[in-house]
């Protein structure tokens, strides 16, 4: 049964494949997208890592998707419309997220006032 | 700071949610044009019924299926609410096997060989289900098999305040 | 027989160590020669969980599979040096290396500390019995290796494939040797607050542990990193998994450590910042072992769930760390503690180097505990991985590879000021011809992360030689080298990683294609042809086998064999990359799903200078080892 599955998502690999490998710059972008987006049903992997179907069959997509001209962000938007933010590494910044993007600022200023400015002789 | 930070831990170690909040909920099913299994007819989102139902996604090669497979045959007896499958990733032939061999609850499948439905769906884990409204708008998502408890503690009680729903 | 053997030898190990930790309590009244009790009971730690490792090898090795952790990680069929590596594969049997590295390290400590003060060093030990009891709890408690099977089976279920393989034999003992090594450093660190001073002789004392805690961590994280890299089949050295994240706040903290170090040692300056990095060090080694044991984490690495298993390091670790941050709120006051400097001074630029370092900590641990907080508070599911990391992270290391060229010369020449700005300039000014002179012999794109990258890298590595000609003129001899020959290596080996990192992240080539039988495909400036694929049987698994030739401009290089296996034990099946290493590049291969007979999709990757990051690591760690030698030579201590 499980062969089964490969074989379909194969089925489609070939046909996305031929047309593909030519531009350098597409093949970069297609790299970068799939190592930035989580398998999901995977143990926290990315979907280029993975060869879980699901992993294989959005591959697939991105790879189909950025030969239709889709950009990152399209391509992104479009993962994480269907998957939730949690498919995405990259966290957007929203309000939840805040302290996470800003965080390390902070605490460099509150490191840097506590232990430099307070010590240096001025 | 760090009692907080330790107590959260804490927290953590009985927290094994593993389930991704849906973003399609309260959002349309997404258009798709797919042919029905068992049929030479076409399926699509505007074809749905006016009516509260469930969508379930199912596959011959899922194990988990052949257990919630029990749970959606007592659905269909009770016809509380209608039932409609996607086979997903499937073989035909074993599909419609499958269905004679475990029973056929849904009014029609949806084929989906190459997936694309699922990842409209944001499917991750098969089976799963969605609860869609009179409007064709998804209110809930169930990954995973459900059980009956499931059935009767939160789908049933979720149906009767949606149905009231204009 | 000889499991009873083993756990007998445990339970004396915990009452062993329940005397180290009583005797000063209960013992200093009434035996004037208290101290010989607590000397010797650190000693014996290390042979009784020695012994009780040996007994569990056996089992091992006998086939015991009466023996529950004898039968769901191994198998009669495994090769014997995979049964000997079993013994620390799972759970249970790695709590217990853990517990013989934590008294191999007290056996050392108990050894090498007769130059510190008496009381000093009585103190010191009764903590390190007490990190002993906590450990030995926790593995009598609710990880026994040792514990019987009720029905004993006819065979057992096999180490996980993953597991099979040399890497990952050494990786979790160097990884442990690191993380409890911190320990000694934590010990020390609480001792200082009990006696509420650091004198700089401390710091000289302490400095070696740190160094060869750094250098095992350094190891094990290089390791670990290779091990994914030819493992995983996915070509990737670095993922910034929760569970590498662990094992990387340490070596962070750490490092930041043994720059302090030095300033407590010769300016008796930072002390109780030192004592607090001590302390940090310690308590993210428990927390990494707390978020990869507990289940807490989904991670590639995760063991089984347990939650009390969670909770016992949990406890442990709010007691550990929270008592001692109690200790160092109430008591790092008290400490003689003049920290003064000028912003054109050693002690600034150190303190830079620190900041850096402790930020990028933080960062990590933000990333790492960020989604998990606000999975527990129920509020939304987020991933963060590697483009936060890039964005957040990498800023922070720049300027702290650019500190790493500039702050030794500082360092050796006593003076700040007399190093002209000229020389500098003149050293800018020769680097940037010899980036653009490699950057253009090497590699044929251009952008600004190699750029940086050669950079740093020619910078740090023409500092040290300039600076070591220039003192090899003003002194005429060659002893400074020597003494300060460890520190050259380290430091040559961050330029040698940085470069290696940057140049194989913006130059790597990777293709992922459907390839037929004598079908050739072009990548990276390689020509490879896929020549056939055949079916193999190993000891406990079957594979098929792929054979590429290689060529460069028609001319033959290489013949590469990627693998793809199935073990009896698992449905999952493996890839066993074919890799042909080269110090200017790697060749990988994965083979991915066969769609018919002579046709196969496979990933293939030409990944220049990746070997440089390895390298790096380990020129750092052996850097470490040296300087420690060297101190070792003309250490006079202390007291």
């Amino acid at each position: 049964m499980r062969s089964k599955i490969f074989l379909f998502s194969l089925l489609i690999l070939i046909s996305t494949t031929i047309s593909y490998g030519e531009n350098s710059k597409d093949t970069k972008l297609y790299n970068k997208i799939i190592t930035e987006l989580r398998c999901m049903v995977c143990q926290n992997q990315n979907i280029a890592e993975s060869e879980a179907p699901l992993a294989v069959d959005l591959r697939n997509k991105v790879k189909t998707m950025i030969n239709s001209g889709y950009d990152e962000k399209y391509i992104k938007k479009y993962m994480s419309d269907r998957y939730s933010d949690f498919i995405l590494y990259d966290p957007p910044f929203r309000v939840q997220n805040i302290l996470l993007w800003i965080g390390p600022f902070l605490f460099l200023l509150i490191i840097y006032f506590i232990l430099f400015r307070k010590n240096i002789i001025k | 700071m760090f009692i907080i930070f330790v107590l959260l831990l804490y927290l953590g170690l009985s927290n094994n949610s593993r389930l991704v909040h849906s973003p399609l909920i309260d959002k349309a099913i997404p258009d798709f044009n797919l042919p029905v299994l068992q049929s030479e007819s076409y399926a699509n989102s505007s074809n749905f019924p006016d009516d509260v139902f469930l969508l379930n996604i199912w596959a011959s090669w899922c194990v988990a299926c052949i257990k919630e497979h029990q749970v959606l045959n007592l659905i269909n007896s009770e016809k509380k609410v209608r039932l409609i499958g996607i086979n997903y990733k499937d073989n035909e032939d074993d599909a419609i096997g499958w269905l004679k061999i475990y029973g056929n609850p849904y009014e029609y499948n949806i084929v989906d060989m190459d997936g694309q439905l699922g990842i409209d769906l944001g499917v991750y884990g098969v089976p799963e289900t969605f609860l869609i409204d009179k409007n064709n708008i998804i209110r809930a998502k169930y990954i995973g098999a459900i059980s009956e408890d499931i059935y009767y503690n939160e789908i049933l009680p979720t149906i009767e305040i949606i149905s009231d729903e204009k | 027989m000889i499991a009873y053997i083993g756990f007998f030898l445990i339970l004396l190990a915990f009452l062993n160590a329940l005397i180290l930790i009583s005797s000063k309590p209960l013992l200093s009244k009434v035996m004037p020669d208290y101290g010989s009790v607590i000397l010797s009971s650190s000693k014996l730690l290390f042979p009784l969980i020695l012994f009780s490792f040996i007994s569990l090898i056996i089992s091992f090795l006998t086939n015991d599979f009466s023996l529950k952790y004898v039968s769901s990680n191994s198998n009669s069929l495994l090769p014997y040096y995979y049964k000997i590596s079993a013994t620390w594969a799972g759970h249970e049997g790695s709590m217990l290396l853990w517990c013989l590295v934590l008294s191999f390290w007290t056996f050392m400590a108990s050894v090498y500390s007769k130059d510190l003060d008496t009381d000093f060093r009585l103190k010191f030990l009764s903590i390190m019995g007490l990190l002993n009891i906590g450990f030995l709890a926790f593995l009598i408690f609710t990880s026994n290796p040792f514990e019987k099977n009720l029905s004993i089976p006819i065979d057992g279920r096999d180490l996980n494939p993953l597991l099979q393989d040399f890497g990952l034999i050494v990786h979790p003992p160097m990884l442990y040797m690191g993380y409890v090594g911190l320990s000694v450093v934590f010990s020390f660190a609480v001792t200082c607050l009990l006696k509420n001073d650091f004198k700089p002789e401390w710091a000289k004392w302490i400095r070696p542990w740190a160094l060869m805690s750094w250098s095992f961590l350094t190891l094990g994280i290089a390791l670990g990193s290779w091990w994914a890299y030819y493992e995983l089949g996915w070509g990737g050295w670095w993922f910034w998994d929760p569970v590498e994240n662990a094992s990387f706040m340490p070596w962070l903290i750490t490092t930041a450590l043994i720059h302090s170090l030095i300033t407590c040692e010769q300016k008796s300056m930072f002390k109780n910042w030192t004592i607090l990095l001590s302390i940090i060090a310690f308590s993210l080694s428990l927390l990494g072992t707390f978020l990869v044991r507990s289940g807490i984490l989904t991670s590639v690495h995760s063991f089984a769930n347990d939650p009390a298993r969670g909770a016992f390091i949990l406890l442990f670790l709010a007691i550990i760390t929270g008592s001692a941050l109690i200790l160092y709120l109430k008591n790092s006051p008290k400490m003689n503690d003049k920290t003064s400097f000028n912003f054109f001074s050693k002690e600034s630029f150190f303190l830079i180097n620190n900041i850096l370092l402790v930020t990028a900590t933080f960062t990590i641990l933000l990333g790492t505990m960020y989604p998990l907080v606000l999975d527990i508070l129920g509020l939304e599911k987020i991933s963060v991985g590697v483009p936060y990391y890039n964005s957040v992270f990498l800023p922070l290391m720049i300027p702290l590879v650019f500190l790493a060229g500039y702050i030794p010369i500082l360092f050796l020449s006593k003076k700040v000021k007399s190093h002209g700005q000229s020389k500098y300039f003149f050293i800018s000014f020769i680097i940037i011809v010899l980036i653009s002179l490699l950057g253009h012999s090497l590699f044929d794109v251009y952008n600004l992360s190699i750029f940086i990258g050669f950079f740093l890298f020619a910078w740090i590595t023409l500092n040290l030689i300039y600076d070591f000609i220039s003192k090899l003129i003003s002194t005429g001899s060659i002893r400074f080298f020597f003494k300060n020959i460890g520190m050259f290596m380290a430091h040559l080996g961050l330029a040698l990683f940085v470069i290696g990192a940057t140049v194989v992240e913006n130059n790597k080539t990777e293709k992922e294609v459907i390839m037929n039988l004598s079908e050739k495909l072009d990548v990276g400036g390689y020509s490879f042809e896929f020549v056939d694929i055949n079916e193999n049987m190993g000891p406990n698994y079957s594979s098929v086998i792929g054979h590429f030739r290689v060529y460069i401009n028609n001319e033959f290089i290489t013949d590469m064999y990627p693998e793809k296996r199935l073990y009896n034990s698992s449905e999952m099946p493996m890839t066993e990359a074919g890799i042909d290493p080269g110090f200017k590049r790697d060749l990988y291969i994965t083979l991915g799903t066969m769609i018919d007979q002579d046709k196969w999709s496979v990933r293939i990757y030409h990944k220049p200078l990746i070997r440089f990051i390895w390298i790096g690591a380990i020129m750092m760690a052996l850097g470490a080892i040296l300087s420690v030698l060297m101190k070792r030579r003309n250490i006079k201590v202390v007291n």
